[in-house]
């Protein structure tokens, strides 16, 4: 298990016995793991450079697990939530994943499954936090267009050839093809498919 | 038209025959018959009514009328009229019935001319006259008859029949023509004893006598008797053959029975006349005696009546007077009757015996008159010299009883019958203080003291009515000068001769002083009575008292003996254990309860200390404390304990304790009362015993409802376990382990493990069935106890407990499992209720307290819906429930186990949002069990 030193491990239970369990264990594995014992603590520690995943128990007093995850989804958080639940805790089990909610692990577990879990999350969470860094690359670039560039784009975004696009916006299919080379260019895209999923991305 | 003219009446209706009849009497001599026509009965009668007629001619066939009806219509208007009927037929049988209904004659139409009709008309006429006067004669005579009581008859000896008139039928008592005459009934009719006679008569004047005459008697069918004169007469014939025997009869009975009568009473008198004692003669105008009665010829002394009649009495017997001169007739008041006329009567005169001897007369004299002529006179007299002697003995008497009268001592009265004082005597008018004149003028009712007056009159009116013929009374009398007199009267009644009460005699005694004399001796012995009645009072009076304290001690004892018995019945028929100690302990009395109890007998007890044999050992000095503190006096006093029976049974007696203290105040006996509750012990045992399995079940169920909270509890130390061993492991595996860590892993192995441990012994804690056995408990204690039970529970639905436990409360005796499971039912209850609130808060808050009357009080409080009234009101109700799932028997089990334990199980819905349960254990006191 290779350690990203941005992963930390965030267990989020009322029971002192499930965390000093859990926090030993998952230490043993070589994670960084911090604990708290209400959903409302969490929250305050919370913001969205958190990189990690947030092991949580369903069942707490005060704010439940699922409105912590409902609070979280709220502040757009990227954050995995990987649940876990008691004997019986099925219905709850379907709620928090219908709210958003990455995993979910049953009580008593085996480490190596709660390892396994623990890493697919981080690696999506890395995957998207990286696609998430592009985009908010991509959107930085596509503001660098120029209104007339943006226009050609959304047009050649929707398939239609140079000419058409030179003949609805008025001008020469030749300024066209500057337009959509500098685009390219901005945009840092290498084909017409990329400025379609670009365009795609942006609606 | 002669004057004289024959008045015709001619009935017809035929105009034609009318017409004819009038032409042919005109004919004969005309304007002798005057004929008037009427066509129908009707227009006859009116005319007939009118008119006299001579005679009638009538057509019997008439428009208003027929036949012999018509005939006899006519004949009863005129019937003195000779009625001729003119007819069509010449019918001789209709002819006789014509003239048996009245008709004279008969003529037939066309038959005869004027002359003929007329001369039927003029013998009808003449018959119809001789008819009329015949029959007037005959009544005249009949009449005659009667008057005279005189009846003829005939006696037609040649052919044998008699023909009587009216007047003998009623002779011989019968109505007229009763039967038909004969001479056979003739005879019959004659009384028996006469009959012989007469007919003998009868026929004498057949054979030749020619007449007879007697008297005889008649005897009538109703059965009286008359006398009749029977005359008769024979008629001969030419050869002097007797052809009829023409009789009278003349009732004589009248005539014969007025003879008799005068004859009887001539009789009667005669002997009144004889027998009277007084002397009767009869004088004429000349004084000559025409009768005299035996008594007159006896007084006078002469031997018959014929020496007396024809001489003058005057001159025989009443010629001299008393004193001796002579009287003349004409003085003789005698004479001046027959010559007056007048009645005299003198009472005091004098008759000379022919003897010369004298003797005194009174005597009455009264005229006698014949046709209204004075014939003579009659005197009727009596001898009255006997009367005179009484008269004068008579008067002696009475002088002498005046004498008697004026000098008696006593008061003496004659009183007459209204009560007058008709005589007095001066000692009466001593007595009494008036004067004779006074008294006289007043009556005795007057002077009595009105108390003694009815009783005197009563008597007076006995005496008159002749009850009694005497009578005696003390009474008073008042004094003139005002004062009472006591007398002492005796009264009887004079009656006259004919028993008229006449007047009294009254005799009076002043008995004043005897009077006074008596009323002082009545005092004194009155006072000496009294005094032997007071006497005789005061010894009954202490005789009484005496029996009444006999009779009260006697009661006293017998109702002693009575309640000694009832008592004995009582603590015998008692269900309750009585038994009496001395103040050392030993046995009084003991029961038939106590007996049934033990199994021993009173006998077998009596006497011996209890303790020594009735008691368990253990409980032995207890109760002899007890016996201690009672003969010390401190009563009443209860408690329970064991008596040990005769054959080792153990029996719970609960005692009611109380002692018998004597004058000084010194216990003389304890007196115990007890009751056998080793039965209801053992039922309170059994009752606990079923609570106690209902609750565990209860429990059970409960626990059944906790399942999934309860499994999810242990699946957190579980989960926590394998967490640290695998920590452990791979710590292990790592090429640095740090000990510590293993360490602390480890640790929390077994930690958890033991937490786990810890869960299940709780449940099985709560679970165990549990002997009922009260402990002291602190209440905290069980509230916290019950939270960490629940706590997974409470976890699980997000619910906030808060504790508000009180501090230095005191201890409870409990069965704790029981109250235990009260609060958890509470508390799982309040998280229930808050779980139906979705968004709220979910607040559980538990305070323990002291509370009044020495109790804790718990309350659990939640923050749910609260409790509708609907609901409260069955809350505690066994199977009721608003769980979807949940047999409801939660509550209805906690309020019984509450209450069992003596304390109160209540719900304040509402209890600003939510609702709170309370529950309330009283607080462990001193127990003396």
């Amino acid at each position: 298990m290779s350690a990203d030193e941005a992963a930390t491990i965030f267990i989020v239970d009322d029971d002192a016995a499930i965390r000093d369990s859990l926090q030993l264990l998952l230490k043993s594995a070589g994670l960084n793991v911090v604990c708290y014992e209400s959903a409302e603590l969490f929250l305050e520690a919370y913001d969205t450079e958190l990189r990690g995943c947030l092991v949580l128990d369903v069942r707490m007093p005060g704010m439940s697990g699922l409105e912590l995850q409902r609070a979280l989804n709220e502040r757009n958080s990227q954050l995995p939530v990987i649940i876990m639940t008691g004997h019986g805790d099925v219905p709850m089990a379907v709620d928090a994943m219908k709210a958003g909610a990455t995993d979910f692990i049953e009580k008593p577990f085996s480490d190596e499954d709660l390892l396994t879990r623990l890493q697919s999350s981080i690696e999506r969470q890395q995957r998207q936090l990286a696609e998430h860094a592009n985009d908010i690359e991509l959107l930085q670039r596509l503001s660098l267009l120029t209104p007339r560039e943006r226009e050609v784009m959304d047009l050649l975004a929707e398939g239609k050839l140079n000419k058409v696009v030179a003949a609805e916006l008025d001008i020469s299919p030749r300024t066209v093809e500057v337009h959509r080379a500098r685009i390219m260019e901005k945009l840092r895209v290498k084909s017409l498919a990329d400025i379609v999923r670009v365009s795609l991305m942006i609606s | 038209m002669p004057a004289n003219a024959t008045q015709i009446l001619l009935v017809e209706d035929n105009p034609a025959d009318a017409r004819l009849v009038q032409h042919l009497l005109s004919e004969v001599d005309a304007g002798r018959f005057r004929v008037t026509l009427a066509r129908s009965l009707g227009e006859a009668l009116v005319k007939i009514s009118h008119t006299i007629f001579d005679a009638i001619l009538v057509d019997l066939s008439l428009p208003d009328s027929f036949g012999l009806d018509t005939l006899r219509q006519i004949s009863l208007a005129s019937s003195s009229v000779p009625i001729i009927v003119l007819s069509a037929v010449h019918d001789e049988t209709f002819q006789l019935e014509t003239a048996a209904a009245g008709a004279e004659d008969y003529l037939v139409k066309g038959h005869g001319d004027g002359n003929d009709i007329a001369r039927v008309i003029r013998y009808a006429t003449e018959r119809k006259r001789a008819t009329e006067t015949y029959g007037r004669r005959e009544r005249l005579l009949a009449e005659a008859e009667r008057t005279a009581h005189i009846g003829n008859w005939v006696w037609d000896l040649a052919r044998g029949e008699c023909q009587w008139s009216d007047g003998v039928y009623r002779i011989f008592g019968y109505e007229p023509h009763a039967f038909p005459p004969t001479y056979e009934r003739f005879l019959d009719c004659i009384f028996e004893g006469d009959r012989s006679r007469v007919a003998e008569s009868i026929e004498a004047a057949q054979r030749g006598q020619r007449s007879y005459a007697l008297e005889h008697r008649v005897l009538r069918p109703d059965g009286t008797v008359r006398v009749v004169h029977n005359r008769g007469e024979i008629e001969f014939d030419n050869s002097g053959k007797p052809q009829r025997l023409l009789g009278i009869l003349k009732d004589l009975t009248e005539r014969v029975r007025a003879e008799q009568v005068l004859h009887a009473t001539e009789e009667r008198l005669r002997l009144v006349v004889d027998a009277v004692a007084e002397g009767i003669f009869g004088v004429d105008l000349d004084g000559i005696c025409t009768f005299a009665n035996p008594a007159c010829v006896r007084m006078l002394g002469y031997a018959s009546e014929a020496a007396l009649v024809g001489q003058r009495i005057h001159d025989l017997a009443h010629h001299t007077r008393r004193d001796g001169s002579s009287c003349p007739a004409e003085e003789c008041p005698i004479y001046a009757t027959y010559i007056t006329g007048d009645e005299c009567h003198v009472d005091d005169d004098i008759m000379w015996r022919k003897d010369g001897t004298s003797f005194d007369v009174e005597y009455r004299t009264s005229p006698l008159r014949v046709n209204g002529k004075l014939s003579g006179a009659v005197t009727i007299f009596a001898d009255i010299t006997e009367r005179r002697l009484v008269q004068e003995a008579l008067a002696e008497s009475e002088q002498r009883f005046r004498g008697a009268f004026e000098t008696a001592a006593h008061g003496m009265a004659l009183v007459s019958t209204e009560g007058r004082f008709v005589k007095v005597n001066q000692s009466l008018c001593n007595i009494v203080g008036y004067s004779p004149d006074e008294l006289m003028a007043t009556n005795f009712q007057t002077i009595t003291h009105k108390d003694d007056l009815e009783r005197d009159l009563d008597s007076v009116h006995k005496l008159l009515r002749g009850e009694i013929d005497r009578y005696q009374m003390e009474k008073r009398y008042w004094h003139k000068d005002g004062h009472l007199v006591w007398i002492l009267l005796s009264v009887s009644l004079v009656r006259d001769s004919d028993g008229q009460p006449v007047h009294f005699v009254s005799q009076i005694q002043d008995i004043t002083a005897r009077k006074q004399a008596e009323e002082a001796l009545r005092q004194t012995r009155d006072e000496l009575e009294q005094r032997v009645v007071q006497r005789t009072t005061h010894l009954e009076q202490a005789n009484r008292w005496l029996e009444e304290e006999i009779a009260r001690r006697e009661r006293t004892e017998e109702t002693l003996r009575r309640e000694r018995d009832f008592s004995s019945a009582l603590l015998d028929t008692l269900g309750a254990l009585v038994v009496v100690l001395d103040a050392d302990a030993r046995i009084v009395r003991f029961n038939r309860a106590c007996e049934q109890a033990t199994g021993y007998t009173f006998g077998e007890v009596r006497g011996r200390v209890f303790s020594d044999f009735l008691l368990d050992p253990s409980e032995k000095s207890a109760v002899n404390a007890t016996f201690r503190s009672l003969r010390a006096g401190h009563f009443p006093n209860k408690y329970d304990n064991f008596w040990v029976a005769k054959n080792g049974d153990k029996r719970l007696i609960s005692w009611s304790n109380t002692a018998l203290i004597d004058e000084l105040g010194v216990v003389e006996h304890v007196i115990a009362t007890g009751i056998d509750i080793t039965e209801k012990r053992k039922m309170e045992e059994l009752e606990h015993q079923h609570l106690a399995e209902l609750a565990h079940v209860s429990r059970l169920s409960v626990m059944g409802e906790m399942a999934t909270e309860i499994a999810h509890e242990l699946n957190q130390p579980l989960s926590s376990i394998v967490n640290y061993g695998n920590a452990c492991r791979r710590l292990l595996k790592s090429s640095n382990p740090d000990a510590d860590d293993v360490d602390v892993a480890l640790h929390g192995v077994i930690e958890q493990a033991q937490r786990a441990a810890e869960i299940i012994r709780r449940l099985r804690s709560f679970l165990a069935k549990g002997d009922s056995r009260r402990s002291t408990a602190d209440i905290n204690e069980l509230v916290r106890e019950v939270c960490k039970l629940a706590d997974a529970d409470i976890r699980a639905h997000r619910t906030r407990l808060t504790l508000r436990l009180g501090t230095g409360l005191p201890l409870v005796r409990v069965d704790i499992i029981l109250i235990e499971q009260v609060i958890l039912n509470l508390v799982r209850n309040a998280i229930d209720a808050m779980a139906e609130v979705a968004g709220g808060r979910r607040e559980l808050r538990i305070d323990t307290a002291r509370a009044a009357g020495n109790r804790i009080q718990v309350d659990v409080t939640d923050t749910g819906p609260g409790i509708g009234p609907d609901v409260v009101q069955r809350l505690f109700e066994p199977f009721f429930t608003t769980k979807q799932s949940g047999i409801g028997m939660g509550l209805a089990i906690c309020r019984s186990i509450v209450e069992g334990h003596g304390g109160q199980l209540w719900v304040t819905p509402d209890h600003i949002g939510g609702a709170s349960f309370h529950f309330t254990l009283p607080v462990q006191t001193e127990n003396l069990t």
